[in-house]
């Protein structure tokens, strides 16, 4: 039932998480939201502690598990149980601590507490990766959709009732929970116009570069030129015109053109948004087989029958493919736009580092890094349930 | 774009041209002053942007110079057979750590590590490993088969298989990867300056605080040329190396 040889991608997971446990902070007690702190490890959190080390110890003998399917199983669990685990804890931590302090105090998370999470990740990691393997595969998506859903009730329940709504980056949120719901809405609306903006003219621009080469070489070096320049320099570059243009034409700033703000954020989104968007839709188009574009010549469709009917459908995997990645881009970008003026998820980034706030960072960041990861599994998601089933088996 | 052989005449003679326009401060105030008549000052008073331009340079050798040293490695570990076990891990954490955007992980590094040079540095580091990382591993991957055959048919250590065979065939894709890396590190430490780290970002966000275009211009003109200058210089780099050789059709 035990082997020799154990998963050692498990076992690195759960030595990090011991090791990241016992020598750094779990959390870091603040006089104010801006002052430094002092470090404290995990004893204050109490009986709680139960759950990460019982955990651990778990995942530890999973690790040497013969059964592949038992294995993932238990590692998975082992992982689900790591990772709530320390949210009860870093919850029931941030309680204690807090019973002694002013009010005005914070308890921010600790690197200790932020390494053992990667660990935890590591673990489940490893489980999720036993159960994808070939003989598991046969058990179907079901079963493994229950450890993300199980990692889900326990982040809730932490939140809910075990404490985590102490801590810092809650606080944050609490102040800010009026402006941080709309910056999540001008975030998404700021990337979703600009990338809507940037298929209108990236698609047609694909479809023409992939009938002439001149153009193609044009278009493609234009854009790639554009996508090297640091988004910074390029915001940098469109505001000073632009100013210049909405002082001399009054007309413009009554459309809401101005140097500052939306206006340069959305040309410039829109420009990194190309990139991708032309280049795959030429080369989805490159890529599609001569022989049914003739197959479709015979049967005496036209020009644009052929491209709309048979050599787009063909290639929208790869257009979406491109969505995917300009959408992840622009993410990110957006929030560099908070810098000329856009209000978004970038502006409590900026805030935080001119206040030397570190959970209000946070309260940017994570949330951005979160809209990232969405917008990556997504679009895959629905570039793969586009693909046509013929295509998909090629 | 398509490489000539004109590209790398005209790289360089580029390149010296940049150069020399940076040390012509006078000539850039001039055209500052007429393009922005309204402002009182039109160079940031830090630094000149020769200096400002070698402390962005030096942040980025630094950064990306100490992602190919661990990530080169780390791609080349996980293909080989004690490393095996974790390349799942290592190419699962390199495509999620490539949605991250790269603001998000400089912001991060400012709560662990303070303000100032590290955090750019260490942030800088750790983003840039994800194209390299990725790239070592599909370069290697695409080293066929056949020709790895052949090679340990040959009587090669797998040391010698390695370092004759499998990495100057997998050298074009890797050198790509770090491309990519180092252009997207010239534009995350621009962004730096927020966190006091210095470079071009510095008249940027100067500029803006104060609401000075000329110094926001100072520092992104410069900074947009930069980027691109080094991303032909690397491209022309790239395209020294062999092309990756096809597998064979039938097996």
């Amino acid at each position: 039932m035990l082997t020799r040889s154990p998963d050692r991608v498990a076992l690195t997971g759960a030595v990090l998480a011991l090791v990241s446990a016992l020598m750094l902070p779990a959390g870091t007690l603040r006089p104010n939201r801006l002052a430094q702190g002092d470090p404290h490890s995990w004893l204050a959190a109490g009986a709680i502690l139960a759950v990460p080390m019982l955990a651990l110890l778990l995942a530890v003998f999973a690790s040497f598990l013969c059964s592949r399917s038992l294995r993932g199983h238990v590692l998975s669990s082992a992982g689900v149980l790591l990772i709530g685990g320390i949210a009860l804890s870093l919850g029931a931590l941030s309680e204690s601590l807090m019973v002694d302090a002013p009010s005005i105090a914070r308890v921010s998370i600790g690197s200790g507490t932020w390494l053992m999470l990667a660990g935890a990740a590591i673990v489940a990691f490893s489980g999720w990766q036993a159960l994808m393997g070939k003989e598991s595969a046969s058990q179907g998506t079901h079963v493994r959709m229950v450890y993300p859903l199980a990692t889900a009730a326990f982040l809730f329940a932490a939140v809910a009732f075990g404490g985590l709504d102490t801590i810092s980056l809650a606080a944050e949120y609490g102040i800010r929970t009026a402006v941080f719901w709309p910056s999540v809405i001008a975030h998404l609306r700021l990337a979703g116009v600009s990338l809507v903006l940037g298929l209108a003219m990236g698609v047609p621009l694909g479809i023409i570069a992939a009938r002439d080469a001149r153009i193609r070489r044009v278009a493609l070096g234009v854009t790639g030129i554009i996508q090297t320049i640091p988004s910074l320099a390029m915001l940098g570059l469109l505001i000073a015109p632009l100013a210049a243009l909405s002082a001399a034409y009054p007309v413009l700033r009554q459309l809401g053109i101005r140097g500052i703000g939306e206006t340069p954020a959305m040309i410039a989104l829109t420009l990194y948004a190309l990139l991708p968007i032309v280049r795959n839709t030429y080369v989805g188009l490159a890529e599609v087989d001569p022989a049914v574009v003739d197959a479709g010549r015979g049967m005496g469709m036209s020009r644009g029958q052929l491209l709309w009917r048979v050599e787009m459908p063909l290639a929208l995997p790869l257009v979406l493919e491109g969505v995917r990645a300009g959408a992840v881009l622009l993410v990110g970008i957006t929030a560099v736009t908070a810098l000329v003026g856009a209000r978004n998820l970038g502006s409590f980034i900026f805030e935080g580092l001119g206040q030397a706030a570190p959970d209000l960072i946070l309260l940017g960041a994570l949330p951005i890094i979160v809209l990232a990861i969405v917008a990556d599994v997504g679009l895959s998601f629905i570039a793969d349930a586009v693909t046509p089933k013929g295509v998909r088996a090629a | 774009m398509r490489p000539s052989r004109r590209t790398p005449v005209l790289a360089a003679f580029a390149t010296f041209v940049f150069a020399w326009l940076l040390t012509r401060t006078s000539w850039l105030e001039a055209a500052l002053k007429w393009a922005f008549p309204t402002e009182v000052s039109w160079l940031h008073p830090r630094a000149d942007l020769v200096s400002l331009t070698v402390e962005h340079l030096a942040i980025v050798a630094i950064s990306s110079g100490l992602t190919v040293l661990v990530g080169v490695p780390l791609g080349i570990w996980v293909t080989r057979s004690s490393g095996r076990d974790f390349r799942q891990l290592v190419a699962a954490s390199v495509d999620l750590g490539q949605t991250f955007p790269p603001v998000a992980v400089l912001a991060l590094a400012m709560p662990v590590l303070g303000f100032g040079f590290k955090p750019t540095i260490v942030a800088l580091f750790l983003y840039g490993m994800f194209p390299v990382v990725s790239s070592t591993i599909a370069g290697l991957d695409s080293v066929p088969t056949s020709t790895l055959e052949a090679a340990k048919g040959m009587g090669m250590s797998p040391m010698q298989v390695l370092f004759r065979v499998e990495l100057p065939l997998a050298s074009r894709i890797i050198m790509s990867g770090i491309r990519t890396s180092v252009v997207i590190n010239i534009g995350t430490a621009t962004i730096g300056a927020t966190i006091g780290t210095g470079g071009l970002g510095v008249p940027i966000i100067g500029g803006l605080a104060t609401r000075n275009m000329a110094y926001v211009v100072e520092g992104a003109l410069p900074a947009a040329v930069l980027a691109v200058l080094i991303d032909v210089l690397l491209g022309q780099v790239e395209h020294g190396f062999a092309v990756p050789l096809q597998e064979a059709d039938s097996a």
